[in-house]
């Protein structure tokens, strides 16, 4: 008898589990399910069910621009700058960087913060300055890596006096109004008291200089 | 004192961005489960309203974000001969060091 010729090209799926799913008769022998050869019994082989999933993909739409409480992006106030001695190292704000991710300042969710590897732009304009990889952040401060500074430049000038004096500030201590600075040109003396100190171009009058803590009070 | 700053991540905000389905059929054949990419009855849409942070394991609060609009449209649909799953995009896209 000739076995009629099947078409198996259409079949999606053909389970293959090895010998776990097969057919025996009452002695345990397995039954053949081959098309070729002829046999009083035969078996099928295995019925596949298949079910369908259906899936729905969504994607959140853009992030908002600053100001919206979910701009990836937050603007406000230096309040204060605490560094090594000779760098900023913590530059405290005056607006709230928590969004609930792990961060420095929590110990019962320590980590970096939403803002590890972001950037911090201090001052305003051209004369602003720009620090990039930053380590994170706490509730209100941003960290910069260990032995690795907050950019944050300065420059000193007085009508009448010749030359100016630059560097970068390394704290700021605002009960005082006092910044401490690391000179890289120039030299500081009293001389530029009543003068202008720019900070990352935010120009403040010079009250007083003090030479040996290398500090400026601005008024 | 009025030093201004600005703070940015340094995540690439690229949203909205559907995520990459192409694995599902293969992950998914060994259970002899067919994905379809089909909006479930609902729709795939791409104007879920951006989140910063989802930090929360409350029922209540998920529940609030499944049911912003555009997203979990196709909820009403689940059944037991009508199985319907949901995947939303979050991520902002291109970065260099995941935070």
């Amino acid at each position: 008898m000739a076995t009629p010729a099947i078409d198996l090209t259409q079949v999606e799926a053909v389970q293959d589990d090895g010998t776990q799913a097969r057919v025996k008769d009452a002695m345990g022998n397995v039954i053949v399910s081959d098309l070729t050869t002829v046999a009083a019994v035969k078996a099928s082989e295995v019925l596949t069910v298949w079910r369908r999933l259906h899936v729905e993909v969504d994607s959140m739409g853009p992030v908002p621009a600053w100001p919206d409480v979910e701009a990836n992006e937050v603007r406000g106030k230096v309040v204060r700058i605490e560094g090594n001695g000779t760098m900023a190292t913590r530059v405290f704000v005056d607006q709230n960087l928590d969004d609930g991710s792990p961060r420095l300042d929590d110990p019962n969710n320590p980590g970096n913060g939403r803002f590890e590897n972001g950037v911090i732009t201090i001052g305003s304009g051209a004369g602003a300055s720009q620090t990039r990889a930053l380590k994170g952040n706490g509730a209100d401060f941003v960290e910069k890596t260990a032995g690795q500074g907050i950019e944050i430049p300065f420059v000193i000038s007085k009508s009448g006096v010749r030359g100016s004096v630059s560097g970068q500030v390394w704290q700021l201590e605002p009960s005082q109004r006092q910044f401490s600075l690391t000179v890289s040109q120039g030299s500081l003396s009293s001389m530029y008291n009543g003068g202008e100190i720019n900070v990352a171009r935010v120009a403040m009058v010079i009250e007083s200089i003090d030479q040996v803590a290398q500090t400026v009070t601005v008024v | 004192m009025d030093i201004p700053f600005e703070l940015v991540d340094d995540d690439a905000a690229m949203m909205p961005e559907l995520p990459d389905t192409s694995l599902l059929q293969e992950k998914y054949a060994p259970a002899y489960i067919l994905p379809v990419v089909d909006g479930a009855g609902g729709s795939n849409s791409q104007t879920v309203p951006f989140k910063l942070n989802l930090n929360t394991d409350s029922s209540v609060a998920l529940d609030a974000e499944l049911d912003a609009s555009g997203a979990l449209e196709s909820d009403a649909n689940r059944a037991d001969d009508y199985w319907v799953a949901y995947v939303l995009a979050a991520y902002q896209g291109a970065h260099s060091v995941r935070s």
